[in-house]
């Protein structure tokens, strides 16, 4: 059985969940983990956080605790992007994406769409975007790199 | 007049017109109202003008239930009370505090915040607080450095003030002494309170003294203000227990709740948290509170939260050390290092001191949550005799302390609430110390010294044992000054509040006397 992910607050905190944050970019892309896709979604967490490997934790142990039944990079990419959201992002520059992502968490919160994720109160957008990156962890390490 | 109660002759019955029975802060300030009133007042004292341990040792008790604090520690008994070790702080309740709330049970005071308002102002002077202003503007702290979510709707920040801190006995003693008509009993121990056959009327209270002697005083009025745990002890020891035809006497026990609420990991690092904390040069001490609105709105209990930073580990700052006086040392590590040796050798360190050492600042790694908040009134949460006698053979108190599944619900809320608003605000995210699970607390949970609740207040004899004057129900001539008055505990530190009903109790009595 794999351990429960502990998170300390140094992932909370370089994955950016409490500083600025989010968003993405253009070309109709389709949630399918293609090469295109991956790259949009990079393009949108680089954006968001600076730290992949905090933020992968960060989703992951929010996808643990939840317990979600589907945490598959189809269904996480569909709840994360609905409609052409992903494709959109193409367009925008990092600060529109930050800011995009940042007026979605806003929202969550003001509309008590929260998540306890090991303690932390998260905005749902938020857990979502992290658990992405955990799901996409080899993309993460790239990018950080980057 | 100062009298040791030792040089008493047994079997003397000593006459007066009031009589006062505890000299703290509540009988204190009674007493001073009284002089030059025109009627005679007997203050009687358990202690002495010092502490001395055989007295102390009459506020032995016992505990139930949870553990508590012990009760000769968390009070103190002689003249001056508990005052001669107090804090200082000094706030009135809110005024969502005096409402009643529909859906929440045993809510609501007998007057509104705006009732005693001219009795806080005097309070005040009392407890030698010079400014009357609890807005944080008074103190030169503007809207505008404060940032979301605690300049409303939900979350406001406060200020309460800091008395020098008055110690009532010290301060006042002098006073009273040389007060005509006034009679200080100290060493002067209330045994009991008893009523005439009817019940109706307390006719004279019995003293005893450690020395062995025995005496009674009788009175027109008598003034239990015996500290919150001791006036409920006091009715119980008296005949079948006064004013207790309810059984509510001892019940409804409260204290405010002290816990690590977590951890706040803050947005902007290099931002001015100074807006919630202590200060060396003002006597203040400014908080986060809900807004009076949110607690009715949303059906809150009252809560306060103070924070501290954190700025690193002990281990951190010792390797920042052992760096610093190293070579080869990166430039950005040395800020870095400065900022969490600092953070160390300091524990809270103001934003002003941070930028004037570090220019752009020293990031703050986190805020620590400190929480203080109000107990839901519940009747099963109690003082009670206990079997064990005191020296003077009477029955010590045990208290029952509870803290309950609503408690736990009610801080729960306001965290949920906390951390939804600060995530909508952009301040942070929220880590609370808290779990969903009703009976579990942080384990570092205390109830604190503010004791509260056992001879409540309500204008209906079924649900409180004093009446909107402070009357113990169906008695003529007996009052209760204290916190054992509150009906509702909030987030206020009491003895402001005690003070405050005490100088609107003496007024009352005043005029019932004319
Ligand atoms: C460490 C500490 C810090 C505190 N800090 C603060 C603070 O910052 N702000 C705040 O608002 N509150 C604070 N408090 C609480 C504050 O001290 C009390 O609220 C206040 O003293 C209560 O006043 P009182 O007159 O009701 O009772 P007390 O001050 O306790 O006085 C009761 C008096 O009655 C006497 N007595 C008792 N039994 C008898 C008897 N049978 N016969 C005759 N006399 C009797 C006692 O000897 C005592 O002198 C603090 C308390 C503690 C322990």
């Amino acid at each position: 059985m794999r351990e429960r992910v502990r998170l300390t607050r140094r992932a909370l905190m370089l994955s950016g969940v409490s500083g600025g944050f989010l968003a993405a970019a253009g070309v109709r892309l389709t949630l399918d983990g293609s090469p295109a896709c991956e790259a949009a979604v990079r393009r949108v967490l680089g954006a968001v956080s600076a730290d992949w490997r905090g933020a992968g934790l960060v989703g992951r142990a929010y996808v643990e605790g939840e317990g979600l039944i589907d945490a598959s990079l189809e269904h996480l990419l569909a709840l994360m992007f609905p409609s052409s959201q992903l494709s959109d992002t193409v367009k925008l520059s990092a600060g529109d994406i930050r800011a995009m992502i940042s007026e979605r968490v806003r929202r969550d919160f003001s509309a008590g769409a929260v998540v306890s994720v090991d303690g932390w109160l998260l905005a749902l957008t938020e857990a979502r975007l992290y658990a992405l990156a955990w799901r996409l962890g080899d993309w993460g390490r790239g990018a950080t790199d980057a | 007049m100062i009298i040791d109660a030792r040089t008493v002759p047994e079997g003397t019955v000593v006459e007066t017109e009031v009589c006062i029975i505890g000299a703290g802060a509540a009988g204190i300030t009674l007493a001073r109202e009284f002089m030059g009133a025109g009627f005679r007042v007997a203050l009687l004292e358990s202690g002495g003008l010092d502490f001395d341990e055989g007295t102390q040792d009459l506020y032995v008790g016992g505990t139930a239930g949870r553990p508590y604090l012990r009760l000769n520690v968390c009070r103190l008994r002689y003249f001056g009370g508990t005052t001669n070790h107090w804090a200082g702080w000094c706030v009135p309740f809110d005024e969502a505090d005096f409402a009643e709330r529909e859906g929440l049970s045993y809510r609501g005071w007998p007057m509104s915040r705006s009732d005693l308002a001219p009795y806080y102002e005097r309070a005040l002077a009392v407890c030698q607080v010079g400014h009357t202003g609890f807005e944080p503007g008074a103190w030169g702290i503007a809207l505008k450095d404060i940032p979301g979510p605690f300049n409303g709707p939900r979350f406001v920040t406060k200020v309460l003030q800091v008395s020098p801190p008055t110690r009532f006995g010290r301060v006042y003693g002098e006073q009273l002494r040389k007060a005509p008509r006034l009679s200080v009993y100290l060493n002067a121990n209330v045994l009991t309170l008893d009523a005439n056959r009817s019940g109706r009327e307390v006719r004279e209270v019995k003293v005893g003294t450690l020395g062995g002697n025995r005496f009674r005083v009788r009175a027109r009025v008598f003034v239990l203000a015996s500290g919150g745990i001791e006036n409920a002890r006091l009715l119980l020891l008296s005949g079948q227990g006064l004013g207790n035809a309810h059984d509510l006497v001892g019940r409804f026990f409260m204290v405010h709740l002290e816990y690590s609420g977590g951890v706040i990991a803050v947005s902007d690092p290099y931002a001015n948290f100074d807006f919630n904390r202590t200060y060396a040069d003002k006597p203040i001490v400014s908080y986060v509170g809900l807004s009076d609105a949110a607690m009715r709105e949303l059906k809150l209990a009252n809560i306060r939260l103070t924070w501290e930073y954190e700025l690193g580990s002990v281990s951190e700052a010792l390797a920042a050390l052992k760096r610093l006086s190293g070579e080869g040392t990166k430039e950005s590590d040395t800020w870095s290092d400065l900022g969490t040796v600092l953070g160390d050798l300091d524990g809270v360190s103001a934003y002003v001191f941070r930028r004037a050492l570090f220019g752009q600042g020293v990031p703050v790694k986190a805020l620590t949550l400190r929480c203080h908040s109000e107990q839901v009134p519940n009747p099963v949460s109690r003082i009670r005799l206990g079997s064990e006698l005191d020296a003077l053979g009477q029955r010590r108190v045990v208290v029952d302390w509870r803290v309950t599944g609503e408690d736990k619900r009610q801080v729960n809320a306001i965290h949920q609430l906390l951390g939804t608003e600060m995530g909508r605000a952009g301040f942070g995210r929220l880590r609370s110390a808290l779990t969903k699970d009703e009976t579990q607390w942080p384990s570092d949970l205390r109830g604190n010294e503010h004791h509260m609740g056992t001879t409540r207040m309500h204008r209906d004899p079924q649900f409180g044992v004093v009446d909107e004057n402070a009357r113990v129900h169906g008695v003529g001539n007996l009052y209760v000054a204290g916190s054992s008055v509150f009906p509702t505990s909030g987030a206020a530190n009491p003895t402001l509040t005690i003070v405050a009903l005490a100088l609107r109790l003496a007024d009352h009595i005043k005029e019932r006397m004319a």
